[in-house]
Order: C-alpha cells, then sequence, then structure tokens
C-alpha cells in the first residue's frame, strides 16, 4: 500500500512500517536523538526525537522514532512548540549530565539552558544503548537497568562481578558519552580486562604460544560455543595462527 | 457445598438455599469484616459475637460481610430479626456484643449505636424488591430509616448490591440476589455480539479512569484475531486515597468474576488474569478464594453451564509499583519483566500480553457487567446523564463528616456529594477544595462544587474523574503542599524509561520544595511550567503525561497561595514549615506544661502555673503543642 | 547456600520451570521464604533456570515490594496515601523515626524494627493509619506511637 506524508511541508513517499525518524533520516531531515540506533529496535526513552503530527484531524506531540506513518499524516519537526519543548528537554539532561560533550553540543544548537535542578554530574544518559546492544546483537544480556525513577542505573547484576560480561566492549563502543570505560592491566604474568563501569574484572586468554594477551577468556569460550570454531585457534594470537598454519574450521 | 453448577436449575436451587439464608427464619447477625472494619476491631467483634451465641445455644445466623459503605462508623453490626427491619449500628467493640444479643433474644429496641434501619432494599439485580419488615414495628420507627439519611437517600448502589449484605464468599447468598444469572442469559441466550451489544447500548465507560467505552474496547478485542486472547481485571488500585476496587473484591468477589467470564465470552478469550497489588492482603486472600470455589463448582473451566465455553482465572499479585497500573506496564509485570510502558499503538487489544489480543478493565467496570445483561443496557443507560451513563464508586474521605464508600448517578454534582452525602466538613472547618483523579487529576476550589461529576466537565476543570478516589479538603490543608506532595509521589513511582517524566517530576519536586520552603523565585515558577509542558507533551505514558495535573491545577485556582510562599515567604495554611510561626499567646496560657512536655526539641520554656514560650531556635513547627493545649493558647502564623 | 536452601529453593523452581514468564511470582515466594531475596539465592536461581542474572537483578530492583536486605521482625508500615498525609501521616512518621532511631527503608541493628513508608494501603476513613506486620492501627496520632511501638518492644 503506498504511504504519502507530509514532511515539513513536502511529500514524500514511504514504506509501510517505516517510523517518522526513519524516513526523515533518508530525507535528510535532521531531529535529534540520543538513545536511536541503526543496528537497534527504537527505544523511546530520550524523547528528544519529538514531533508534531496531525493525522485525521487530531493534531499531537509524538515521539517520531516509535511512531509508524500512516498515510496522509503530516509531521512538523521544527514548530514552535516541539522547539520549545526539546529546549526543556536539553535543559533537564544538561542539569543531570553538565560536563557530558553530546549534551553540551545539544544545549548549544538549541539554545537551551540548563534547568536549575540539585547538582548532578552523571556521565551516563540512561539512553540504553549498552544494555540492549549487549541483549539484542552480543547475546550476553549482562547488563540492565537496575532501580527506577532517579535511582535508575545501568550496570551489571548486583552492580559488580558479573558472570554474564565476556568484555567484549561492545557497550563501550556504542556508548555516545564515554560513560562506559574498559582497560587492561598488566598484573604478573596475567592480564586482566578491567570493565571499570561495570566493576568487573575478567581473565584475559594469553597465546598458547607466544602469550601474548588476546581477548577475555569468557569471550573465547562464548564464541566457540556459538560458532563452529577451533579452540585451539581461538586460543592463538593472529601472528601464530598464521604461523601454525591451522585451518580456521576443522 | 460440592455439587457442581452445570445448569440453570442448579443456579435456581443455590438461590433457594441462598434466600434461606439471607432471610432465615432465625435471627441473622452480620459484621463488616473487610480491611476496614478489622482494622477497628471488626474481627474481635465477630468472634465475640460467635463465642457468645455458642455459649448461649440461641439460633442464630453469623455472617462477616464486607463493606457496607459508612466507613467512619465501623466496625458495623446489623442485626436481622425475622420480619422485622434491619437495624445497623455503628462503631461496635465487643464491649457491646452481650447487649447486641439480648435485644436479639428480647426483640427490644437496640440501644444508642444504632445507626439506621433498613425496611426493604431494591434488589437491583434481579428488579424485585426484597421486603425485611412485614406490618409497623413500633419499636423500630425510631430509628431513621436508610433512605431518609442524606448519606444514603443520594446513593445508587447498583455496583456495590451485595457489599455488607452477602457473605462474600457464599456462591448460594450471591445467587439469592441475582447472581449469574446474568451468565445463564449470557452464555446460553445470546451470542458473543450481541452480548457486547448490550453493553455498548449501557454506554459503560471504563471505570478505572481513563471513560473508555467499554463497548468499543470489546468489540475492538473479539475483532482481533488470534489462537487465544486474554481478559485480565486490573486490580492494582495505586491511587492513594482510592479503595473501590479493594472493596468490592473484599465484599463481592463472584460479581467481578462473573463480570469476566461474560467479558470472556464476548471476546473470544480462554483464560482471566486477576492483577491485584500486594498491598491488599485480604482482597488478594478473598478474590482467590472466590476463583478456587468457583473452579470447585464447575463454573470456571470447561463446559461452563453446559455451553461449550471454556474460561479459567488465576490470580497474580502486584510486586509494589504504580506504574503497573498502566496496562502496558502491567503487561510487562505478567511477562516477568520491569514495569516499564512501551509506546501505543499497538494497543493492547490488538497486541498485549504474549502478543496476543488483551482486553484489560477496571475491577468495577468488571462488576458493573452483570448488571448490565440482567437488566438491559437500556435501562442502565437511564442511570446518570447523556455521554455519562450509569453510577461511579467513590471514595470519598478527607475532611468530611460522612468518610466512606458511596455509589451516585454520574451528573450528581460536587455539592451534592460533599454536602449531602458527606455532611459537609467536620465543625469549625470550610471546605476549600476537592481533589479527585489521584496524583493524575487536580484539584476542584470549593467555589465550582455545583459542578456536575463527568469525565468532560472534570476535564475542562482542569481535573479527571479518575478511578474514584475524592479527597475533602479543608482550610488546614496547603495547596502548594499537596503538589509537592503528588510530585514526590510520581518521581518515586516513575519507571524512569523516559527523560522528561524522570527528570521532570524531580526538578518540579525540587522546585515545589523550594517553595515550600520559601526559597523560591518567580523565574521558578516559569521553569515550572515549562516542566510541565514538557512532562504532559513528551513523556512515553500515562503517568508522566498527567504528572503536571496537579501542581497545574493548583496553580490556575489557588495562585494567590503560591504567590504567598514565594513573594512574602508565608504559608497561609499555616501547613509549611519552614514558613510558620509557632508562638504561646500569654494572656491565653495557663501554664499546664502539657506542651512541654510533648515538645521533641525542648523549645518550650516555663515553669508551671506561669505562661509557657516557644524558643524560635529550636521550635521545628511540628505543631504538637497546638495538638495537646487544652486551651488553644498556641497560634500558628 | 547450604544443601537445605538448595533443596528448599529447586521444591520452589519446580513451579516455576515451565514458565519463567512468572519470574515475579518466583521472586515473591523467594522473599516470603527468606523475608528477602538474598543474592546467592538469586545467582543460583538465574543459573538453574539459565537466564541472565541481570534479568533478575533489574527485576528484583524495580519493584518496591523486593528487598535485598532483611526486614525488622516487626516491620512497620506509615501509610503515606493522600488522606493520611492531609491527616499528619508525616507527623507520625517523624514520631517513629525519633522513637526507633532509625529512617525509612531501615532494619534496626538487632533485627527487631524496620520502618517503611508505603503508598495507600486502602483504610483511608481511618487516616493516618500505620500498620505493623499485619495489624492495622487506626487513627493514630503523634502521641499514641510511643504506646503502640511498647507493644513490640
Amino acid at each position: 500500500m503506498q504511504i504519502t506524508i507530509r514532511l515539513n511541508g513536502k511529500k514524500v513517499s514511504c514504506a509501510a512500517g517505516e517510523t517518522i525518524l526513519g524516513v526523515a533520516r533518508r530525507c535528510g531531515v535532521r531531529i535529534p536523538s540520543l538513545c536511536s540506533h541503526e543496528a537497534l529496535r527504537p527505544f523511546g526513552a530520550c524523547r528528544l526525537c519529538v514531533v508534531e503530527v496531525t493525522f485525521l484531524g487530531k493534531q499531537q506531540i509524538v515521539a517520531a522514532c516509535t511512531t509508524h506513518v500512516s498515510d496522509g499524516m503530516r509531521v512538523s519537526t521544527q514548530t514552535p512548540r516541539v522547539v520549545s519543548i526539546r529546549k526543556t528537554l536539553i535543559g533537564l539532561l544538561a542539569a543531570r549530565c553538565p560536563e557530558v560533550p553530546i549534551i553540551q553540543q545539544l544545549v548549544c544548537e538549541y539554545g537551551a539552558t540548563t534547568i536549575p535542578a540539585p547538582k548532578k554530574n552523571e556521565r551516563c544518559i540512561l539512553c540504553g544503548l549498552c544494555i540492549r546492544a549487549c541483549r539484542d546483537i552480543v547475546g550476553a544480556e549482562a547488563l540492565c537497568f537496575a532501580g527506577k525513577g532517579q535511582s535508575r542505573t545501568a550496570g551489571v547484576a548486583f552492580l559488580r562481578d558479573s558472570q554474564e560480561c565476556i568484555g567484549c566492549g561492545t557497550c563501550v563502543l556504542i556508548c555516545p558519552t564515554g560513560a562506559a570505560q574498559l582497560h587492561d592491566e598488566v598484573r604478573g604474568n596475567a592480564t586482566v580486562r578491567v570493565m571499570d563501569t561495570w566493576h568487573t574484572e575478567l581473565a584475559v586468554q594469553h597465546c598458547q604460544s607466544d602469550k601474548v594477551p588476546i581477548a577475555p577468556q569468557r569471550l573465547r569460550t562464548f564464541v566457540a560455543a556459538r560458532r563452529k570454531i577451533d579452540d585451539d585457534f581461538l586460543q592463538r594470537c593472529p601472528t601464530c595462527r598464521v604461523a601454525s598454519a591451522g585451518k580456521p574450521n576443522r | 457445598m460440592r455439587q457442581l453448577v452445570r445448569t440453570p436449575r442448579n443456579i435456581e436451587r443455590l438461590r433457594q438455599r441462598g434466600e434461606q439464608m439471607l432471610m432465615p427464619r432465625v435471627p441473622r447477625i452480620t459484621v463488616g469484616c473487610a480491611t476496614c472494619g478489622c482494622a477497628r476491631g471488626a474481627r474481635e467483634v465477630y468472634t465475640a459475637l460467635q463465642r457468645s451465641i455458642r455459649r448461649s445455644g440461641m439460633s442464630v445466623q453469623l455472617d462477616a460481610v464486607g463493606c457496607a459503605g459508612w466507613c467512619s462508623k465501623e466496625p458495623l453490626v446489623t442485626l436481622q430479626l425475622p420480619g422485622k427491619p434491619k437495624i445497623t449500628f455503628g462503631m461496635i467493640t465487643p464491649h457491646e456484643v452481650p447487649s447486641l444479643l439480648a435485644c436479639v433474644q428480647n426483640a427490644t429496641l437496640p440501644h444508642e449505636k444504632v445507626l439506621y434501619r433498613t425496611d426493604g432494599d431494591d434488589n437491583i439485580l434481579t428488579g424485585s424488591p426484597t421486603v425485611y419488615a412485614k406490618g409497623r414495628h413500633r419499636c423500630a420507627i425510631h430509628v431513621p430509616a436508610i433512605e431518609s439519611l442524606p448519606l444514603f437517600r443520594h446513593q445508587k448502589r447498583v455496583v456495590l448490591r451485595n457489599c455488607g449484605i452477602i457473605d462474600p464468599l457464599s456462591l448460594e447468598q450471591y445467587c439469592a440476589r441475582g447472581g449469574f444469572s446474568a451468565l445463564c442469559t449470557a452464555l446460553t441466550k445470546c451470542t458473543p455480539e450481541a452480548v457486547i451489544k448490550e453493553i455498548s447500548a449501557s454506554g459503560l465507560r471504563g471505570r478505572g479512569g481513563a471513560g473508555f467505552p467499554t463497548g468499543l474496547k470489546w468489540q475492538a478485542a473479539r475483532n482481533a484475531h488470534a489462537t487465544k486472547k486474554y481478559i485480565i481485571c486490573n486490580a492494582d488500585e495505586g491511587d492513594p486515597g482510592a479503595y473501590m476496587d479493594r472493596s468490592i473484591l473484599e465484599g463481592d468477589p463472584f460479581s467481578v468474576l462473573e463480570g469476566m467470564i461474560i467479558a470472556g465470552y464476548a471476546i473470544g478469550a480462554s483464560e482471566g488474569i486477576v492483577y491485584v497489588r500486594q498491598e491488599y492482603p485480604r482482597a488478594v486472600h478473598t478474590i482467590t478464594r472466590a476463583v478456587n470455589l468457583l473452579k470447585r463448582s464447575g463454573l470456571l473451566g470447561s463446559r461452563i453451564l453446559g455451553t461449550s465455553y471454556r474460561f479459567t482465572v488465576r490470580v497474580v499479585q502486584g510486586a509494589g509499583a504504580f506504574v503497573c497500573g498502566e496496562e502496558t506496564a502491567l503487561i510487562a509485570s505478567l511477562e516477568g519483566t520491569v514495569g516499564e510502558p512501551i509506546p501505543r499503538p499497538p494497543y493492547p487489544v490488538e497486541q498485549g500480553l504474549h502478543g496476543k489480543p488483551t482486553c484489560i478493565n477496571n475491577v468495577e467496570t468488571l462488576a458493573t457487567i452483570p448488571v448490565i445483561i440482567a437488566r438491559g443496557g437500556r435501562w442502565f443507560a437511564r442511570i446518570g446523564t447523556s455521554g455519562n451513563t450509569g453510577t461511579k464508586i467513590f471514595s470519598l474521605v478527607g475532611s468530611v463528616k460522612n468518610v466512606g464508600l458511596i455509589e451516585v448517578p454520574l451528573g450528581i454534582s460536587l455539592r451534592d456529594i460533599v454536602q449531602e452525602i458527606g455532611g459537609g466538613a467536620g465543625d469549625n472547618h470550610r471546605i476549600k477544595a476537592i481533589q479527585t483523579g489521584g496524583p493524575s487529576g487536580g484539584c476542584i476550589p470549593a467555589r465550582r462544587m455545583h459542578l456536575p461529576v463527568t469525565y468532560e466537565r472534570l476535564a475542562a476543570a482542569g481535573s479527571i474523574m479518575g478511578s474514584g478516589g475524592m479527597i475533602v479538603l479543608d482550610e488546614s490543608t496547603c495547596m502548594v503542599d499537596l503538589a509537592k506532595y503528588f510530585m514526590e509521589f510520581l518521581m518515586n513511582e516513575s519507571c524512569g524509561k523516559c527523560l522528561p517524566c524522570r527528570e521532570g517530576t524531580a526538578v518540579a519536586f525540587s522546585i515545589l520544595k523550594k517553595i515550600t520552603n520559601g526559597m523560591a523565585t518567580k523565574a521558578d515558577l516559569t521553569t515550572l511550567y515549562a516542566v510541565a509542558e514538557a512532562l504532559k507533551a513528551a513523556s512515553l505514558c500515562g503517568l508522566g503525561r498527567t504528572a503536571a495535573n496537579p501542581v497545574l491545577s493548583t496553580l490556575r485556582y489557588f495562585r494567590v497561595e503560591y504567590e504567598a510562599h514565594i513573594s512574602k515567604r508565608q504559608c497561609p495554611a499555616g501547613v509549611c514549615r519552614a514558613l510558620i510561626r509557632v508562638s504561646i499567646n500569654p494572656t491565653v496560657c495557663i501554664g499546664c506544661g502539657k506542651c512541654r512536655a510533648v515538645c521533641p526539641v525542648g523549645a518550650v520554656q516555663g515553669t508551671i502555673k506561669k505562661p509557657h514560650r516557644i524558643d524560635r531556635t529550636r521550635c521545628t513547627a511540628c505543631k504538637t503543642c497546638a495538638e495537646v493545649c487544652p486551651v488553644g493558647a498556641v497560634t500558628i502564623a | 547456600m547450604t544443601p537445605q536452601d538448595t533443596h528448599l529453593i529447586d521444591q520452589i523452581l519446580t513451579r516455576y520451570r515451565a514458565a519463567p514468564e512468572r519470574l515475579i511470582a518466583l521472586l515473591q515466594d523467594i522473599q516470603t521464604q527468606y523475608g528477602y531475596l538474598p543474592e546467592e539465592v538469586l545467582r543460583y536461581v538465574a543459573g538453574q533456570l539459565k537466564i541472565s542474572t541481570a534479568r533478575i537483578y533489574a527485576v528484583a530492583s524495580f519493584y518496591s515490594g523486593f528487598s535485598f536486605t532483611p526486614h525488622g521482625r516487626y516491620r512497620i508500615e506509615i501509610c503515606h496515601g493522600t488522606a493520611c498525609h492531609v491527616r499528619g501521616s508525616t507527623t507520625v512518621t517523624e514520631r517513629i523515626r525519633e522513637v526507633l532511631h532509625l529512617e525509612p527503608g531501615q532494619t534496626s541493628s538487632d533485627g527487631s524494627f524496620s520502618i517503611h513508608t508505603v503508598r495507600c494501603l486502602g483504610c483511608c476513613a481511618l487516616a493516618p493509619v500505620v500498620k505493623v506486620n499485619n495489624t492495622v492501627y487506626a487513627n493514630v496520632s503523634r502521641q499514641q506511637v510511643t504506646s503502640i511501638l511498647e507493644q513490640y518492644r
């Protein structure tokens, strides 16, 4: 079925199942969003992507990331009301995370003012990207949101010593603010991957041949359990794999 | 009773047995043993009666019943002598048990705790009134008839038809009041479409708060195609100040279950779930027992009443989250995850529990269904007013003489509810405002009490109908403090997923705290309005979207109070501790020393028989001294 | 976890193995058994049900009905519903805090008392309401607090 909408006045053809945010990105119309990612399902938490929609005579403010397009919809992404709401949202975010660069950028871009609120200085914006990536892309499900409301925190079970974390670092990669951090540490003969934010440490696999650190052991067993890759291969570093001329798949 | 109920004739036999229990040839005594009653000692009264009856060898039928509605007079005991009007007493203690039983034995006029007499009742489900009193009874005519009391005269107890009258777990007594006749009619004489048509004709709107037409919801659920569908009874009554659903579950659980079975039949569901908040242990216990009784009798399970219809019910407890009153959060909790709402559409009727069509109805809504099927949708639609048909139950609490559970036709004015039924504010108090709709609602000022109670008029006035909590506030309530109270509640109950609600309620609360501490500026009010707008427009679910209602409605009607707090650092109602000054009037003080004895911080100074003084540097304005002063010498400014 | 604990939990788990979506009911059963949710038990349950500990932790930490620390032998619940609020529940809470030297959410060091401010208990006609375990006290005033608590000391 052909779906045609008006995006800021311009007619756009859409496919069924597209979200307003998806259509806007496709058309190069900028709608800010902090919790959406092309590799993950829409979450609808940051609400920065709110737009004004008129459909079947009703006018509403909706989140663009979780609203599917319908034929005849009229979407406005920058009405005074929408901009004003976005400014307030950014101001609220800035009150929680005043020193996070992407928030500071948004504050400048929208001319928002930090909403005066009890002093906070969080790094995490609670976008949930790390949690969703860990669960839906990696499949380790080591992260969760604990608590609710003002005590909502992203972390591992009991906020320390996760048994499910495999130390792959996807969380660090996807985190937009640098709140998720890890580093590797040498301790004597061993190497340890410290997931700083999740208060979890993982023993790192060393190459069987030249003792170079490769990756956390749990990452190795996780991959080995899910892919037909010879364990011998996984226990060698890239150089030694080539040197031993071993085949990756037997 | 181990006999299976498989035919309308079985129901008739239950009905006959129940009638003998409700109108026995021996005296019948009922004690209100719902949560309110038990909190005031009803269980002890019941046990004392039980023991005395056994010891005396009298033939008396003793029943524990649910909430009859006049909660401020609990424990309520009703004496029913054959052929005589029922006499109801209030505030009964175990001490009065001997004299009560003496009345029964001697058929004498009962004593000073008598409240009213009931000569008969509507028996609304069958339509044929029950008459208790045969002929005139000289001794009872001085006891006011129930319909003469303003508290009851304006009520129409349709949904509360059995509460306080029947033993809630007696299938016989439930049938004697017309119970399960509607289920018989629906399953044996109507198609599912015909049932939906009747509900639509009634104009019934969801009683949980949103007021969505129930017939439309059922139709949408019926239209959805799926191998499995669910009916969920939402008994997660979280609004502080509202306890209608608890009372129905404790006082007449079969009515809710009968409604659920009919609903399941109408939409094509085979499984029902009753989701009760865990803070209601007695209600959980009662509805669970009711479900088990229906299972054992065959009214739940396969081949209900001999038809091919199969319906099962299970009871699930909430785990303590106000947000789980929201439909998608409730479903999430049933799926074993956190109660985070999800964006709608899709609506639960299309994709709900486990992705299947799910119809969620409130307790009160479901308890209304049997009446509509038994008496007809048109009968129901004649009650109330256009677009707002039928009755609504309210928990009328706060600064009003008659505190309790009331049921009135929609369209009645707030004034009639508060002044006529409620009896007005207590002595020496003035009504200031009426709060409806819980944390999602607002305050209607006293000067607008002529307002008819309808969904639309309450919304236009800045509040909502809500689930039925109605709190009467007098001059001792600070409207800013109240707005702060609701915002703190919502801040603590926010699931935290979306930014506007999580941060917005916290910021709004901190601003309201500043105002009540006398530290706010005009700029803070501007911020408050901006945050309110973001909450209303950008929140993911209803909790966030309505979170600003209390503060916006109090700003609309009580702006003067806000200004006093901000510009003059004063709390006109004398509530906000940072802004009030407690002092002792030396000309009134008799020097009894009671204030000095109770002061928790030792701020009162003085010697016996000499006027006492308050040390302002220590005083925390807790006002305990004011509470104990026998001569009213403590002033609060 | 002792062998008795393992046996007990395994018994509770038999009801839930086939229905992992009843996680909340499972946690309620565990809390009824222990009075709170011990970390060890939750980790064991995650392993047995083959679900992530993080998922269990998210649910256990979200709902206010669950606790990771033991409650007192006498659980004092102070209702902070609207009717109780306008009738002085704040004052009653203050007094209870003074008498027991405990903040809401805390348990006394000897394990006898814990204080909790709760949302509405549904007894609004009796405001202010305080519940100690299964006993509900109606129309509680600041002055009555000491005599109520004395019954449990």
